[in-house]
């Protein structure tokens, strides 16, 4: 194999498919990209067995072929190369020189045998959505997700559609975030309800934030989503992302969003999340506990740990109500917070001991779920 | 020294609080240790086995003899038996012994009779194990001695058993001074006797002073705690690592170690035997009446509780238990039963009748820490 192909797509390619990569692996060619010749084009593909992700590049292609390369090292040598063009060629037992203006590399290559067989997937079922729209909805509910892998089913964002459109929701089991945006009314589109593990999601999320020109990320560009045996592929531009599902029960969460309430709290969202932020600084170091008295008109935070002291802080909020108190980990309420848009923020609750639903005005098609704790 | 109290110190910040209870010379440690005493209470309960050398034993009826003695009364230790021996040695040694099973069980409950006595003295309390416990008395205004022979005498006479106590400022002190007269022994050293105390005896007294941490010792030259206590703390430090800088502490009487109280039972259980004919209709009434014990129980500790444990024995005596943890917080009747009965569906009966039910709840979870409940069920 023979290649030249501009330094600067080279590095943007493997930046993409990059983070896929094992680190921790214990098979080499798991650490290492596939670099392939199709036709006109060079191919980078990574995978960890459970993702791959594939980008295709231009190049000049004097001579079609395939090397694997260590995909950690590359990245390494393409951030220091200069501005310019680098050429690529493999040579006996799998070693590639690659020389850029004054600089010559020989590295450590593997053969494509070696590398795993990537998933065929024969898409049933495929559509199109707006990568904008993914991403939001991505960046807006993955902080729920656990990380516990006793808990299977929740550690992926259930991605769904039914009548009241396409959802993706995550939670920990002590807290839930759901986005759901609307179908267009043609849309062909059958339900559907998958699991997408977390470390998909972040990739997807980072495929949608990239793109190869600067007007097509604002304008904007499309990710086709297609799904069939058990795996889901995302595709943007010329690149392709395949991921395994997980197959398992996601919880009925439609049952814990509190129908009606009794409790209505409204304040200004900025000066509630500063507030959460200084109170917490004293809360216990595991139970992250902060104390809300709700009374007409006001709020006070207060956190106790036993070792540290105490904080409070009040703030004027919309309420006429009885005097009611309810407690939430100060992390699950901040991290909402960080994410929600609008300038007021709605607390809602049936007592201090179900579910509170956190939602902006602003953003009605984005909701927060946060099991109370008992104090 | 002893009567020092700060009835302040609630108004102090917490961080005063915690050096303040640290401070070794500031507190009043009582270690009590029942006397042989899985023996005393046989011999309590059967008065025909008094002044007889009586030797409890784990595994009496494994096969070829190999039990090993849990505890040997004073007279049995006359004839060089002690726990954890072989039972052949035992038997060899001690011929004429009373061999008797262990009842754990029921020892756990004399156990907390005993615990019971001491929680009317203090709530800091750390049993070491069933028989041995730390407490810190600090904030009891009356006299150490006075709280460890009213604890004596009430141990006595409540429940007829003997326990041996030491008081010290702190827990190394306190146990070391429990085990200067046993049986039935009291043993008090006062701040300014610490060094008194330590000054002659041998090095091994000190936790952690194995036999061949004694060689080393003694080829320092090094034979009594005293000895110990006057060597170089840096030498000490290079030749043992941080053990060494705690030898060193212990040699001098400084034991900063906190009693540090249990959390609280380990877990729960109530069982009961069951009739000839006991349809199982009335087994689920039996043991929602268990759970309903388990409840109470709870409720009087404020606590809750992750896991539930359904036990059953058979009628060919074998025993077969199934458990299972939840994420939530269990306390009520009803919610302990929704575990336990399909537990109970779960067990394999193979057409043998139940004799014997219990249910245990573990994984406890004080009410007052702060917690967070599940979302879903």
């Amino acid at each position: 194999m023979e290649i030249h192909i501009d330094r600067k797509t080279f590095l943007e390619g493997i930046q993409q498919v990059q983070s896929v990569v094992e680190r921790k692996s214990t098979s080499p060619i798991l650490s290492h990209v596939l670099l392939e010749t199709k036709n006109t084009l060079l191919s980078l593909t990574a995978t960890d067995r459970e993702i791959s992700i594939e980008t295709l590049l231009p190049a000049s292609i004097p001579k079609p072929g395939s090397i694997t390369l260590s995909a950690q090292k590359l990245f390494e040598i393409l951030k220091e190369l200069p501005e310019s063009s680098v050429h690529l060629s493999t040579q006996e037992n799998h070693w590639v020189v690659l020389k850029c203006q004054n600089s010559t590399f020989r590295l450590a290559g593997l053969p494509k045998i070696e590398f795993p067989e990537l998933p065929s997937v024969k898409s049933n079922e495929s559509f199109e959505l707006e990568q904008k729209i993914l991403r939001d909805m991505i960046a807006k509910t993955s902080f729920a997700i656990s990380h516990d892998p006793n808990r299977n089913a929740l550690t992926g964002s259930l991605f769904r559609t039914d009548n009241d459109g396409l959802s993706m929701v995550s939670t920990d089991g002590h807290r839930l975030a759901v986005i759901t945006k609307e179908i267009p009314k043609d849309s062909t589109l059958k339900n559907f309800e998958v699991i997408i593990p977390f470390k998909t999601v972040m990739e997807v999320k980072k495929l949608c934030d990239s793109s190869s020109s600067t007007e097509k990320r604002e304008e904007g560009g499309l990710v086709n989503i297609g799904f069939g045996n058990n795996q889901i592929i995302f595709s943007k531009e010329n690149t392709t992302l395949i991921s395994r599902l997980i197959d398992a029960q996601f919880p009925d969460y439609k049952q814990v969003i509190p129908k009606a309430s009794l409790y209505h709290i409204s304040m200004n969202k900025e000066a509630f999340h500063r507030a959460v932020r200084r109170v917490s600084l004293l809360s216990n170091e595991k139970s992250r506990l902060i104390k809300f008295t709700i009374s007409p008109g006001l709020l006070h935070l207060t956190s106790f740990d036993p070792e540290l002291g105490e904080a409070r802080e009040e703030l004027p909020v919309e309420y006429a109500g009885d005097e009611v108190v309810i407690g939430f980990n100060a992390k699950y309420i901040s991290e909402f917070l960080s994410v929600v848009e609008g300038e007021t923020l709605h607390m809602e609750f049936n007592d201090p001991l179900s579910p509170g639903l956190f939602t902006s005005p602003e953003e009605k098609d984005f909701q927060c779920v946060i099991m109370p704790m008992r104090v | 020294m002893w009567q020092i109290q700060n009835r302040e110190r609630e108004e102090e910040p917490p961080h005063f609080r915690i050096s303040a209870s640290l401070s070794s010379m500031l507190r009043k440690i009582i270690h009590l240790d029942m006397d042989a005493f899985y023996a005393s209470i046989e011999q309590r309960d059967n008065p025909s086995l008094k002044g007889q050398p009586v030797i409890v034993v784990m595994g009496l009826d494994a096969p070829h003899r190999h039990g090993a003695v849990a505890t040997a009364s004073y007279e049995a230790r006359k004839f060089g038996v002690h726990s954890a021996m072989p039972l052949a040695q035992a038997t060899r040694l001690c011929p004429q012994g009373i061999f008797l099973p262990v009842r754990l069980e029921y020892y756990r409950q004399v156990s907390r009779q005993v615990m019971e006595i001491f929680s009317q003295y203090t709530s800091l309390i750390e049993p070491v194990s069933i028989d041995e416990s730390y407490l810190d008395v600090t904030e009891n205004p009356r006299d150490a001695v006075d709280i460890a022979i009213a604890i004596k005498q009430e141990i006595k006479s409540r429940l007829n058993l003997t326990a041996t106590a030491g008081v010290g400022p702190n827990k190394f002190i306190a146990k070391l001074a429990s085990g200067m007269h046993k049986p039935d022994g009291l043993t008090v050293v006062r701040p300014h006797q610490v060094q008194e105390f330590l000054r002659d005896l041998p090095v091994e007294s000190i936790l952690g002073v194995g036999p061949v941490t004694q060689r080393k010792l003694n080829s320092l030259k090094i034979f009594t705690i005293g000895q110990l206590a006057a060597f170089d703390r840096t030498q000490l430090k290079e030749r043992f690592g941080k053990l060494g800088l705690q030898f060193y502490d212990f040699a001098n009487g400084i034991d900063l170690r906190p009693v540090v109280p249990a959390r609280s039972h380990m877990q729960i259980s109530r069982e009961t035997t069951l009739g000839n004919r006991t349809s199982m209709d009335s087994i689920q009434q039996i043991l929602a009446s268990l759970a309903e014990g388990i409840e109470d129980h709870l409720k009087k500790e404020g606590h809750c509780a992750r896991t539930v444990t359904v036990k059953v024995r058979l009628d060919n005596q074998r025993q077969m238990t199934r458990s299972r943890t939840v994420f939530g917080k269990l306390q009520h009747k009803e919610e302990l039963l929704k575990i336990a009965l399909p537990l109970l569906e779960k067990i394999d009966l193979k057409g043998k009748k139940i004799r014997r039910i219990g249910l245990s709840v573990s994984n406890l979870i004080s009410l007052k820490d702060p917690y967070q409940p599940q979302l879903f069920d």
